[in-house]
């Protein structure tokens, strides 16, 4: 599958003009409200695409970032990092034209049916992607401190891409690779809660590539449990928490055993999810990513040979995920409608959406 | 209830020095307080009517706006400068806290922070300090000034170093940065006029931030030149000119002779003039005559001396010390790397955050406590138990200059003479102790 995509993407150019886009319902908000993205259909190729169309005049919108975001977008090829076929300014616009990942995010996926978190399969599957994608960014000396569930995308096919390239840091400045860095974005207030203590500690002692590594941990909970760390107090409580070394993990029958005596009654079938039980190799991936000493995290290559990802069928990865996640269906399946009935089309569309992305807002790649 | 049994889940992961059974009625919440660094070993919980006596160093939560503050990162000439956490991004920043009284009995001393704060607001640039808020408190008459956090500056640095000095490709690092910093300063027509190595901090990434505009001057920007008829900046850092008294000066060769002697001393670890008192110094700087350590190479004291020019308009320009080899020149690394020091009192090298314990009061201190959260008068004036008079603080590091350094100087009208400020800088900078 993904040998084919690459073979079919050179034939198609996506022209530098707005009129080869027509554009359909909005699917997500992005830059602080500045922009859209919205559903769009490329009329040379009738294919579905997203384009997220920015307000370049908008007052929140961030340039530097922007501009950082793009180019991060453009130079990172990888089957695992979401790639844009172009961009360019039209009316004051800026429009990025990008694949359309019809699931939405993985936390999309939370929001609109697992809200007690995906089925072990599915994560396995979900972080294996991620880890290939992070294991490319870091070979290319590239941090990208905010992987968490919204910006890991999913194809109709079952296809898995991070996105959220705004805040990567490339560890390569004037000519030399540097081993530790030292940054810490002012405007990083939405991927705190996935953050490294290292990040957030912003000491002499700086952070590296593992600090992703926390981040994938922090992620995992989050696809297992159906909901963040550290989301339920103050992000200075979370701060101080994670600097004394609290480690997050992940809830079940084994970890919890109170909920199970505790949920039937209270809640009744809601609590259900919680009858689960985790493998161990799950949790022990889960706490090797969240050691927290830096030195005690693998890397992304040595956790792509972890046991937790021997349960991943090795040919039919992508079909099983999408079996995974039924219901939700993704939003290419409204197929090639006529044109003519454009009005049912989009219609339909949104329909269908509205059972995908429920939290659309998170839909920020 | 079920905000207990969400921290559990938190908490329990596989600690097994917590799975002792008589553990199993201590609050969850309790080991938090228990762990094993040092810094909370104090925080533990006792029942209130136990207490009969609340340890000094208990550090009580003080939030001024969103900033939470932290311990004490040094001394300015006007108060203190703490750490503090802003709580809604979590970003470290330092925060100089002006208290009113201090300022006026200080010379021009509100004049300058008026100065400082609009000048400072205005400045975007890599190499100068960034100022992010500025706070009143009409009630306590104190003004606080949120700053980039820095981990340490070059003068303490110095102090800690061997030699007093910096090897000659540290020294060529930071140089090439307040080079960059200045020229930035002189392109919004300011003139810094206090640029000394306990001016200029350093970011966790070896960024060099150029601080203190405190007697900076901007030129009118259709002044035909820079002449300038004022100065109190440091005296050993001062031009011929300044210490001779002359009534006017070119404002940017000022900088360029401070940088210069900076670059002197970051590289030799000395002074080009010294003297017992001001008088002696200024008169040797007035003389204009030094000589370069010997172990400074050809090209460095070639740029120096064109650096240090006695008349001004012979000073080399920012474009000329640019264009200098020694300038352009790569430096061989070396490995006699000198690091910041820890914060005194302490052995923490990577200079972690001093919030923390702060935040620990913040969320899990006693309810008794939440009355103080916006009292930052509490925690200065307890830890100052007797109000000493301020000048007689800052003078004690070497109390042989504090009469001759607060004596009034006849010769020259322009020097402000008693400013606290200078007296500390003349101490720190200009006397060795013989």
């Amino acid at each position: 599958m993904e040998r084919k995509a690459g073979m079919h993407r050179p034939l198609v150019t996506y022209d530098l003009n707005p009129s080869q886009y027509e554009l359909h319902a909005v699917i997500g908000t992005c830059c602080n409200g500045a922009g859209t993205v919205h559903l769009a259909r490329h009329l040379p190729t009738q294919k579905l695409l997203a384009v997220k169309k920015i307000h370049l005049d908008a007052q929140m919108v961030d340039m530097k970032y922007l501009e950082h975001e793009v180019l991060m977008n453009r130079t990172m090829s990888h089957v695992n990092i979401v790639s844009c076929h172009c961009t360019f300014v039209h009316d004051n616009h800026l429009w990025i034209i990008l694949p359309l990942m019809a699931f939405g995010s993985s936390s999309d996926l939370l929001a609109a049916h697992f809200s007690e978190g995906l089925p072990e399969a599915a994560i396995a599957f979900i972080l294996y992607e991620v880890l290939k994608g992070l294991e490319y960014l870091h070979s290319k000396g590239v941090i990208h401190r905010s992987v968490r569930a919204s910006h890991i995308l999913i194809s109709a096919e079952g296809h898995v891409c991070l996105s959220g390239l705004r805040f990567a840091y490339s560890m390569l400045q004037e000519g030399q690779r540097s081993k530790i860095v030292h940054d810490f974005p002012e405007n990083f207030v939405n991927s705190l809660l996935w953050s490294s203590p290292e990040l957030l500690g912003q000491s002499f002692a700086g952070y590296n590539t593992k600090t992703d590594i926390y981040s994938v941990g922090i992620t995992a909970c989050e696809l297992g449990n159906g909901g963040v760390p550290f989301a339920d107090m103050p992000v200075t409580q979370m701060l101080l928490e994670k600097m004394e070394g609290c480690t997050p993990q992940l809830i079940d029958m084994q970890t919890m055993p109170e909920l199970q005596q505790a949920t039937p009654g209270a809640h009744g079938e809601e609590s259900l999810p919680f009858q689960r039980t985790f493998s161990q190799h799950f949790k022990n991936f889960v706490e090797v990513c969240l050691s927290p000493d830096p030195k005690n995290r693998p890397t992304a290559s040595s956790l792509l040979q972890h046991s937790f990802f021997k349960q991943i069928r090795r040919k039919s990865g992508m079909e099983s995920l999408v079996s995974l996640l039924h219901p939700v269906t993704p939003i290419s399946d409204v197929g090639s409608v006529p044109t003519q009935d454009a009005e049912a089309d989009l219609n339909d569309i949104t329909a269908n959406l509205q059972s995908v992305s429920v939290e659309t807002h998170l839909w920020d790649f | 209830m079920a905000e207990v049994m969400q921290d559990e889940v938190y908490l329990n992961y596989e600690r097994p020095e917590f799975e002792h059974p008589s553990l199993d009625d201590i609050d969850p919440l309790d080991y938090m307080n228990d762990f094993d660094d040092d810094n909370f070993a104090f925080i533990t919980k006792i029942e209130s009517d136990q207490i009969i006596y609340q340890p000094q160093k208990l550090k009580r939560a003080k939030l001024i706006g969103k900033y939470l503050l932290g311990d004490v990162l040094g001394e300015g000439s006007y108060g203190k400068v703490k750490e503090c956490l802003d709580s809604t991004n979590l970003c470290r920043r330092a925060v100089k806290i002006l208290k009113n009284k201090k300022l006026k009995r200080i010379p021009n001393g509100e004049a300058n922070v008026k100065r400082e704060i609009s000048l400072l607001k205005r400045l975007h640039h890599k190499n100068v300090i960034q100022l992010h808020d500025v706070l009143y408190n009409e009630e306590k008459q104190k003004m606080y000034m949120v700053m980039e956090y820095c981990m340490g500056g070059l003068q303490e640095m110095l102090e800690s170093a061997p030699e007093k000095k910096f090897p000659i490709w540290q020294s060529h690092n930071y140089f090439c940065q307040l080079i960059d910093g200045l020229e930035y300063l002189h392109s919004q027509c300011i003139i810094h006029k206090d640029i000394k190595p306990g001016n200029l901090l350093l970011t966790n990434c070896q960024t060099l931030k150029i601080t203190d505009l405190g007697v900076a001057e901007a030129l009118d920007p259709f002044a035909e030149s820079d002449v300038c008829r004022t100065s109190q900046g440091s005296p050993a850092f001062q031009p011929p000119e300044i210490a001779n008294g002359d009534d006017t000066f070119l404002g940017f060769k000022v900088d360029i002779w401070s940088s210069g002697v900076t670059l002197f001393n970051l590289c030799s670890g000395k002074y080009p003039f010294e003297g017992d008192n001001i008088y002696k110094l200024f008169e040797n700087i007035g003389k204009g005559e030094y000589s370069i350590p010997e172990e400074m190479d050809s090209l460095l004291s070639d740029l120096i001396t064109g650096m240090m020019q006695y008349k001004a308009e012979q000073r080399f320009t920012i474009s000329q010390i640019r264009n200098h080899d020694w300038f352009r020149k790569k430096h061989p690394l070396t490995l006699d790397y000198v690091h910041p020091p820890p914060l005194p009192g302490s052995e923490d090298c990577t200079r972690t955050m001093t919030v923390l314990p702060y935040l620990d009061d913040l969320h899990r201190g006693e309810e008794d406590d939440l009355g103080d959260y916006d009292d930052e008068a509490v925690l200065s004036e307890s830890l100052v138990p007797h109000e000493v008079h301020p000048e007689v603080v800052e003078c004690t590091p070497a109390p042989c200059t504090a009469e001759t350094a607060s004596a009034p100087s006849p010769t020259h009208s322009q020097t402000k003479p008693k400013k606290k400020g200078n007296v500390k800088k003349f101490q720190f900078n200009a006397c060795k102790p013989s």
